[in-house]
């Protein structure tokens, strides 16, 4: 016994001498100097609004789903990594929640960064959290962001402007397995009536369905948002199924704003075909 | 020759199923919140009649293999979860979903989850079935510590598994692991988990009075002409098979396999050449009601998950049984 417990002792003291010796967090940098922004963003709805408002090379931090490659995973938003994040000395730190994060905040504080909590869920939400993000990320030397954020809204208004064709109800579906449907007060149902759509599902929120139900709602169309094979039965419920491949109607951030009418507009032109006999 | 009590409880469970079967071909309540009773139609109908199917085959496997289980197991506790397989299928699942993900596959949904979940499943009962064996034959305790181990194991597995996913695919693997009835399923796996439900029936109903005798200790079953060794293998094999069979087709569905058996003991007692049946037939009705009454109650967000059903409803039922039989379950 006593053999085993030394070399348990002896690895243990190595890790412990090893953990000691270790370089910071890969990508930790010392303090920024002045007003630059050093960005840790815990949702990848904002990782992706901050990169198209062009603050890509101000994130230090990220979830391991953020698309910006040069920064260091931090956690996500339920398991932040607190030490990591305040190795990164944040300016800003960026999340999406409905609750209070008090440890971050005080690891927030020490840093002298400040914690900015979003809740984008409706179209509205994004919208409205585009220009104070903007200045935020204009205060943090990013100049341009402000001018991103107004033509990132001119665009989607432009984009929201032309109606879609398909005025009869549709159901958009992102699951089929068991069938989740984007219902009323979704950022899904609010571009989609926006551009003069209708959506057959009138329950709020994302409610689970069953194939009894789906073909109950008769709906004009079947839309399926996402990849994968559909199942059978979606032949039942409606005549005209239409499956896109659209992350952008899958996350609501800047790229829902701006992509996802253009998407929504391929399953009207493709919803319209179909109708057609085309 | 049977005694009457035992019958006319059974025949009262074949009744209250009846009823439940009933409920679910005949009651839904529609989007708009409205009941409606009377048959849809052949379309919609096939649905219920599969969801039905499933249910009763899934419920009739967990209740036969919780009653077999409580029995060789000598604790009112067993449930087919101690065998560590619900974990194992769980991990499967999870694996599975996880590879898709890296691969840039689309999730696995429906019926591509029973490959997986078999495969986790009756890896995980393998490892037990090893774990547990002394001098060439299955050894009860060793079993359970093993069951608990295993799945405790798989479920790590599972949470890493589920960590490393992106967020939009958890919600697949959350929605697997609450449990499911498919209104159309894998024909394959259903006629696979019905044949096993049969079976494992069969088997307990047949080898009743021999699981009477392993009820009592080693020594008296031994002294009786029971050979513990070799039953105690097939019935092992026989539930972890049929609860394989069962996630597959379903996912994890809980308190079925630990609740029917009691319900069946306080109808038909505990002699298990009835009791299995009974069991069988007592899974199948709960399994069928929970889901009968998941089509009928929204909270906000549609259709309740299955095993919130389960767990909610069969938690509080087994409570009150408890209560009513705690001192003598065996009796």
């Amino acid at each position: 016994m006593q053999p085993i417990l030394a070399s348990l002792a002896t690895a243990a003291a190595l890790a412990f001498a090893a953990a000691c010796g270790r370089a910071p967090v890969e990508g930790a940098r010392t303090p920024a100097a002045g007003n630059a922004a050093r960005i840790v963003s815990l949702s990848p709805a904002l990782t992706r609004t901050v990169c198209m408002l062009g603050g890509q090379g101000a994130v230090v931090g990220r979830t391991p789903w953020c698309e910006a490659p040069d920064a260091v995973i931090v956690g996500t938003l339920e398991d932040r990594n607190l030490e990591a994040i305040a190795a990164l000395h944040p300016t800003l730190i960026l999340r999406q929640s409905s609750t209070e994060d008090p440890a971050l905040e005080t690891v927030a504080a020490t840093s002298g960064a400040s914690v900015h909590t979003w809740h984008f869920d409706r179209v509205e939400d994004v919208r409205a959290g585009l220009a104070p993000l903007a200045k935020l990320l204009a205060a943090g030397g990013i100049p341009g962001a402000e001018a991103a954020a107004r033509d990132l809204l001119e665009r989607h208004q432009r984009a929201i402007a032309a109606p879609v064709r398909t005025t009869l109800p549709v159901l958009f579906l992102f699951s089929v397995d068991p069938p989740m449907a984007f219902g009323a007060g979704t950022y899904v149902d609010d571009l989609w009536r926006t551009m003069g759509g209708a959506n057959a599902i009138s329950k709020a929120g994302y409610p689970t369905l069953t194939a009894e139900d789906v073909i109950r709602l008769a709906p004009a169309a079947v839309v399926v948002i996402g990849r994968g094979a559909l199942p059978s039965w979606i032949g039942s419920a409606s005549p005209v199924q239409v499956q896109v491949d659209a992350p952008d109607l899958l996350e609501p951030s800047a790229r829902m704003l701006v992509d996802g009418p253009a998407s929504l507009h391929r399953v009207d032109e493709s919803i319209a075909s179909a109708r057609s006999g085309g | 020759m049977m005694q009457r009590r035992p019958m006319i409880g059974l025949a009262l469970m074949a009744v209250a199923s009846c009823i439940a079967v009933a409920a679910r071909l005949l009651v839904v309540r529609t989007l708009d919140g409205s009941l409606v009773v009377g048959w849809p139609g052949p379309t919609l109908g096939q649905f219920r009649v599969d969801a039905v199917l499933v249910a009763c085959s899934a419920g009739a496997a967990l209740g036969a293999s919780g009653a077999i289980l409580q029995t060789l197991l000598r604790n009112p506790l067993a449930s087919p979860f101690v065998l560590g397989v619900t974990s194992g299928a769980g991990a499967g699942v999870a694996f599975a979903s996880l590879a898709a993900s890296i691969a840039g596959m689309a999730a696995p949904t429906g019926a591509a989850l029973g490959a997986p979940a078999l495969a986790g499943a009756l890896l995980a009962l393998g490892c037990v079935l090893l774990l547990s064996r002394r001098h060439g034959a299955l050894d009860p305790i060793t079993l359970i510590l093993g069951g608990v181990i295993v799945g405790a194991i798989a479920s790590a597995g599972s949470t890493v598994a589920e960590a490393l996913l992106p967020p939009e695919r958890r919600g697949l693997l959350t929605g697997w692991l609450f449990g499911r009835i498919p209104e159309v399923p894998d024909m394959g796996s259903l006629a696979a988990c019905a044949a096993a439900a049969l079976g494992l029936t069969g088997l307990g109903a047949a080898w009743g009075n021999r699981l009477d005798g392993a009820a009592l200790s080693d020594d008296e079953a031994r002294s009786i002409g029971i050979a513990l060794g070799p039953m105690r293998t097939a019935m092992f094999i026989g539930c972890g098979v049929a609860t394989a069979a069962t996630v597959a087709l379903c996912g994890p569905i809980a308190f079925v396999g630990l609740l029917a058996p009691h319900c069946a003991r306080a109808l038909v007692g505990a002699r298990n050449r009835i009791l299995v049946p009974a069991a069988a037939v007592a899974g199948a009705g709960l399994l069928t009601a929970a889901d009968a009454l998941r089509q009928w109650i929204d909270i906000g967000g549609g259709r309740l998950p299955l095993g919130a059903v389960t767990a909610v409803f069969g938690g509080v039922a087994f409570l009150v049984l408890l209560r009513r039989t705690a001192a003598g379950w065996m009796a």
